[in-house]
């Protein structure tokens, strides 16, 4: 794991959010046009970033707003 | 959508064959340069490429006349340079005579290989890998050893066969280095690229991890 890797503290809850909608992360990505390898780099809290447009389209088909997908994880 | 960072390796086409071409090159200038040094040991002789201040005939004429014999002189259509054949000498002088070819065929061997493998990459669509900014450093340093370390051999050889045969440069003969800044200025060039690239790979783990 590189430093980038663990300079951030935003975690992810879009498993949570898929378990409450009861989609399959692959019926997500063919829905918001992302790839599954890079949605599970999503989930798993390894991206380092995420574009607008994404974010976007996530949030239309999970209907949720961003603050529902990621929160920010306590300091260590 | 998120683009794929890493598209397929296109096969085959003009990049494919000039890959292959430059494996090749690599090989064959590869046994060249051990090979010519290796050969002159078993000649009796060399040959040196030298400059002339002047090429009249009785200008060659005169300086053939206080060589030794075993010595030839082939003077070309320009009346510029001039082939020195020596019949005999040692063993060390025979190899250094064919040094500066030895040294621009390694260089060669190791710039093809370098060519190959940072045009493997960006076929392989990672023209940004970490390891291509000092591929291109490593192929600017075989371009300005190979180019100018290669003409100062080359003078080294000159120098020393001519003293060998008891001549100097001043008369007839001259060091006729006019120095070729081709390899220097295509060096630094390289350099500049090589420069780019680590730009670039910057850039290029910038967005990695970006969905």
């Amino acid at each position: 794991m590189t430093e980038d890797d663990i300079s951030h503290r935003v975690v992810c809850h879009l498993d949570v959010l898929l378990a409450e909608r009861g989609m399959t992360l692959t019926e997500l990505a063919s829905r918001v046009g992302v790839t599954i390898v890079n949605l599970s780099v999503l989930k798993n809290d390894r991206a380092r970033a995420v574009r607008f447009s994404t974010l976007t389209t996530l949030c239309h088909v999970l209907d949720c707003q961003p603050g529902d997908l990621f929160s920010v994880g306590p300091a260590s | 959508m998120a683009a794929d960072p890493t598209p397929p390796a296109r096969r085959g086409g003009v990049a494919g064959a000039v890959a292959v071409l430059l494996l090749v090159m690599a090989a064959v200038s590869l046994i060249t340069a051990v090979v010519l040094p290796v050969n002159q040991l078993t000649q009796p002789g060399g040959t040196v490429s030298v400059g002339l201040t002047s090429a009249s005939l009785d200008d060659v004429l005169r300086e053939l006349d206080g060589l030794p014999a075993g010595v030839a002189l082939s003077v070309d259509a320009e009346g510029t340079r001039a082939r020195l054949d020596v019949a005999e000498i040692d063993g060390p002088l025979r190899v250094l005579t064919e040094l500066p070819a030895s040294l621009r065929g390694l260089c060669t061997a190791a710039g093809a290989l370098l060519l190959w493998q940072l045009l493997t990459s960006i076929r392989a669509g990672r023209p940004f890998d970490r390891r291509n900014p000092r591929r291109l450093v490593l192929l600017a340093a075989a371009v300005l050893v190979g180019g100018v370390g290669g003409q100062l051999l080359e003078a080294v050889s000159r120098l020393a066969v001519l003293d060998a045969v008891g001549s100097r440069p001043g008369g007839l003969f001259d060091l006729g280095a006019g120095v070729d800044l081709t390899a220097a200025v295509l060096g630094v060039l390289l350099l500049a690229l090589a420069e780019a690239f680590r730009s670039g790979v910057m850039l290029a783990e910038d967005v990695q991890g970006l969905v």
